[in-house]
């Protein structure tokens, strides 16, 4: 064990023990364990890592709990019944998140980076994803969107043996994303969905030529940071309308991606609501870019 | 402990028989088209097969049953019984071999399908017949493609658990949810002689009673094998027989613990599974092959199906010879020659050791592929008739020891043996991994290379001019051309100082692209720069003649009254080009 790991527990052991709570010493549990398993794995991924995951608190209230309906929603919530989504969009998604073996379709100008945030959180601490049809991947921006390379697979697009290597793929990843330059057949994508949902695979399509559950559209796309010769690209806001399986009409959301860091976030709230970004822009972060910029000469 | 699943069962009756005439069918077709003289010990189709082991009958057809040859006879007396019948010896390993193609038959319809013993076939029934539309629609569905795809006739049965599931194979029926205990109940306790245990089962009660025979010179056979898993249930059940118990819902009434008690754990799984219940979910269970290896084929390898005959005893021999040496195999190169002198080989490589059943998977997929290639190709190559395994690399055994805790890496399992397949469909190259190297230029930054090949070294930094911040999703390596224009439709150009000629106003699009046509991009269109970045110097290699310099500029751009899109674009010798796009 390392001695990070024997700190941490040591530090589990000393501390004010009585005042945690059983949340918290749990919380600490799993993560001294995801430490010893860290160190002592030499397959960093060879192991189901769910059971080291934090399990976020329930409460719910006694009416809720008599109620067969939300009991019923409350057991498919069960961590590991559904693939996680970027906290951003957990409450844009039917029950917070992506039902294993179900398909979403990604459109508009943000759909890349929109699939590989989803991919990177769908596929966890455990899943393997293996991407098919972005001819031009952004590897490194693949791997800032929170991808694991040790478990991740491009498949770069051909034309003969397709059908049978994403049929063959989608039997053994648990995220499976198809990029717009595979040209899909409908019949294939119909056939790639029915196996996804017999496997418990999730399809992440850009363009997808047939239904899918789930439909996400990125729209209005502003990006912040970057004016008439001075600045840089730091950050783009992007609408999100979700529509499909398990949502009346539409559901709306606005979310930062990417974010500095790469990475999808929620909008900050002191901005969250204003329409278009463009008023931000112009009032809010240009002006000390723009005294930066001066300075900088 | 106490899980159940709905389960169904595919069994071939009579597969003992079914294999053994098969492989006789063709040992009699390999000898015919040695020999030209044809047809002279063909078999009668239909006439009367008695199968044999160690002497013993173990399975008759119907002619043979008829005329009075039984299943427990021996040699001898089955010979009297029914003197023109033809006999066959008894080989589980061609059984286990030929019943991979009713695997891949019912493959075709439902995935995730265990073989317990050659004959018998399981899988979780849930999923399969929601897609299938019903688990009537599902025995359908896979009795058609067994006989389909193979030819032989197949039953299907569908209950909770895996042993219902089973004896409702006999009968071909579905039992409903909830009522496996009661249609168990009636069955004799016999029926636990076909109960779905794998092959280690009936080592504790073997040993258990050797102790109590205290027979010092033990008898040859193993506990481990199927011979020793099916005396030891033959053993249970005589046992359970005298003890006054005579139908499954005898046993299932005993109290669980009891039967611990009294037993042992190997019987408690018995009461479970008479119970209608499930220990655990079927585990995949991995046939042993003959000793012999055969490196030249003949005949010749045309048919996709042969490849699963021959890669077993080749990968066999050498992890043999691996165990001998305690190494452990990380790469192995799979040969082949064919008839018209064509060599193939490919290389695979594999985290941890390959094992003999990663062998044969990659053997089998391996020619699979080639065949198929072949067929779809053209056939200058023709069938393989030759084929070699070479360890190209070796490692000590017994450093890939497994996770300490967790699922033991199922999801990493399967997700190797899809790429694993797909690369044996279309080569190396159809599965890529990345890895982070280093560089200046985005598309130099990762390298794509082969799933389990070698990975190139890092190339640690600094890297002055680096692309930092939120990186594009599209990163174009067969770089875009593009012409930037100021106000006055002059190229905006970057000086030798590093700054631009003129404020860049207008894009144009010279060559038709991929990523931005999605966005509505023709070559010749123009798009509105509202926005564009100071240029970022690349000093490439200045320390050697081969140096560039080149500068990087981040653009926004809006195409009419589209979305702003942002783009990065590089100069080299005062040529722009697309090198990234945030999409």
């Amino acid at each position: 064990m390392t001695p990070t790991a024997l700190a941490a527990m040591r530090e589990s052991r000393v501390g004010r023990e009585d005042q945690q709570d059983h949340a918290e010493r749990l919380a600490r549990a799993r993560n001294v364990l995801g430490l010893a398993e860290r160190s002592t794995a030499r397959r960093g991924s060879g192991i189901d890592r769910a059971v080291l995951r934090p399990v976020p608190a329930t409460t719910a209230s006694p009416e809720e709990k008599t109620s067969p309906v939300v009991r019923q929603e409350k057991e498919s919530l069960l961590p590991g019944a559904l693939l996680p989504v970027p906290d951003p969009l957990r409450m844009l998604f039917p029950q917070q998140g992506l039902r294993p073996g179900s398909s979403l379709a990604v459109t508009g100008p943000a759909s890349t980076s929109m699939l590989l945030a989803l991919a990177a959180a769908a596929a966890g601490e455990s899943a393997w994803c293996a991407v098919a049809g972005l001819r031009d991947l952004g590897l490194r921006c693949a791997l800032e969107a929170g991808l694991d390379p040790a478990r991740l697979a491009i498949v770069p697009a051909r034309e003969t043996q397709m059908p049978k290597i994403l049929s063959a793929l989608v039997d053994g990843v648990g995220v499976l994303v198809l990029g717009p330059d595979l040209d899909l057949p409908p019949a294939l994508w119909r056939s790639l969905a029915d196996r996804a949902r017999t496997r418990n695979a999730l399809l992440l399509a850009a363009e997808p030529p047939g239904r899918s559950d789930l439909r996400l559209e990125t729209a209005g796309s502003v990006w912040t940071g970057l004016s008439r010769g001075s600045g840089r690209l730091r950050s783009r806001r992007v609408d999100l309308t979700l529509c499909g399986r398990g949502i009346a009409g539409e559901r709306h959301a606005q979310v930062i991606l990417p974010h500095v860091t790469g990475a999808l976030a929620a909008v900050p709230s002191s901005t969250r609501g204003t329409g278009s970004g463009q008023d931000a822009r112009t009032t809010g972060t240009l002006t000390p870019l723009h005294t930066a910029a001066r300075r900088a000469g | 402990m106490t899980v159940t699943t709905r389960i169904a069962v595919v069994t071939v009756p009579q597969w003992p028989l079914i294999a053994a005439l098969e492989r006789h069918r063709r040992a009699q077709e390999r000898e015919q088209s040695e020999s030209a003289e044809a047809s002279t010990g063909a078999i009668p189709p239909g006439g009367p097969v008695v199968l044999l082991r160690r002497h013993r009958v173990i399975a008759v057809d119907e002619a043979a049953r008829e005329a009075g040859a039984l299943p427990g006879m021996r040699r001898r007396a089955a010979r009297a019984a029914c003197p023109e019948a033809l006999l066959l010896e008894a080989d589980e390993d061609a059984e286990n071999a030929l019943f991979e193609l009713v695997a891949a038959a019912v493959d075709t319809i439902a995935a995730g399908v265990d073989t317990i013993r050659p004959g018998v076939l399981l899988m979780a029934a849930a999923g399969p017949a929601r897609h299938q539309g019903g688990e009537e629609a599902l025995a359908e569905r896979i009795i058609d493609a067994v006989a389909e795809i193979t030819g032989w006739s197949c039953s299907v049965g569908i209950a909770d658990g895996p042993f219902a599931a089973l004896l409702a194979a006999d009968a071909g029926r579905i039992i409903h949810p909830g009522r496996s205990a009661d249609y168990l109940a009636p069955h004799p306790v016999s029926a636990l002689l076909r109960a779905p245990v794998g092959r280690g089962w009936g080592r504790a009660v073997t040993a258990a009673r050797r102790a109590a025979a205290d027979s010092g010179q033990a008898s040859s056979r193993t506990g481990g094998s199927m011979q020793g898993t099916r005396e030891a249930l033959h053993e249970t059940v005589d046992l359970l027989q005298r003890l006054g118990i005579r139908t499954l819902g005898d046993l299932a009434a005993l109290e669980p613990a009891a039967v611990t008690d009294r037993f042992g754990p190997e019987v408690a799984l018995l009461h479970l599974l008479a119970r209608g219940l499930e220990a655990n979910p079927p585990a995949a269970h991995h046939p042993a092959q003959p000793l012999l290896v055969e490196q030249v084929l003949d005949p010749p390898l045309e048919r996709t199906d042969q490849a699963a005959f021959i890669a077993r005893p080749l990968a066999e021999q050498l992890a043999r010879e691996l165990r001998g040496r305690g190494q452990a195999c990380t790469r192995l190169q799979i040969l082949a020659r064919t008839e018209n002198g064509g060599d193939l080989e490919r290389t695979w490589r594999h985290d941890g050791a390959l094992d003999v059943e990663d062998m044969v998977e990659r053997i089998r997929w391996q020619c699979d592929g080639w065949i198929t290639a072949a067929r779809l190709g053209g056939t200058e190559l023709g069938a393989i008739t030759h084929l070699s395994l070479v360890p190209v690399q070796v490692m000590p055994a017994g450093l890939n020891a497994p996770g300490l805790w967790g699922g033991a890496g199922e999801e990493q399992h399967r997700a190797q043996r899809a790429f694993a397949r797909a690369q044996a469909l279309a080569g190396q190259d159809a599965v890529l991994v990345p890895v982070a190297v280093g560089g200046r230029l985005l598309a130099q930054e990762t390298r794509l290379v082969p799933w389990r090949e070698e990975k190139p070294a890092a190339r640690p930094g600094p890297w002055p001019g680096a692309l930092t911040g939120p990186t594009p999703a599209t990163v174009l390596h067969d770089p875009v051309p593009l012409c930037l224009l100021d106000a006055e439709d002059r190229p905006v150009v970057v000086g030798a100082r590093g700054l631009l000629s003129g404020v860049p106003t207008c894009l144009l699009l010279e060559e038709p692209s991929a990523a931005l046509s999605r966005l509505g991009a023709r070559p010749g269109t123009a798009w509105t720069v509202t926005g564009h970045s100071r240029p970022v110097l690349l000093d490439e290699r200045w320390w050697s003649s081969e140096g560039h310099r080149a500068a990087r500029l981040q653009l926004l751009a809006r195409l009419g009254e589209g979305p702003e899109v942002a783009l990065v674009a590089l100069s080299r010798a005062g040529e722009w080009s697309l090198e990234g796009l945030y999409d």
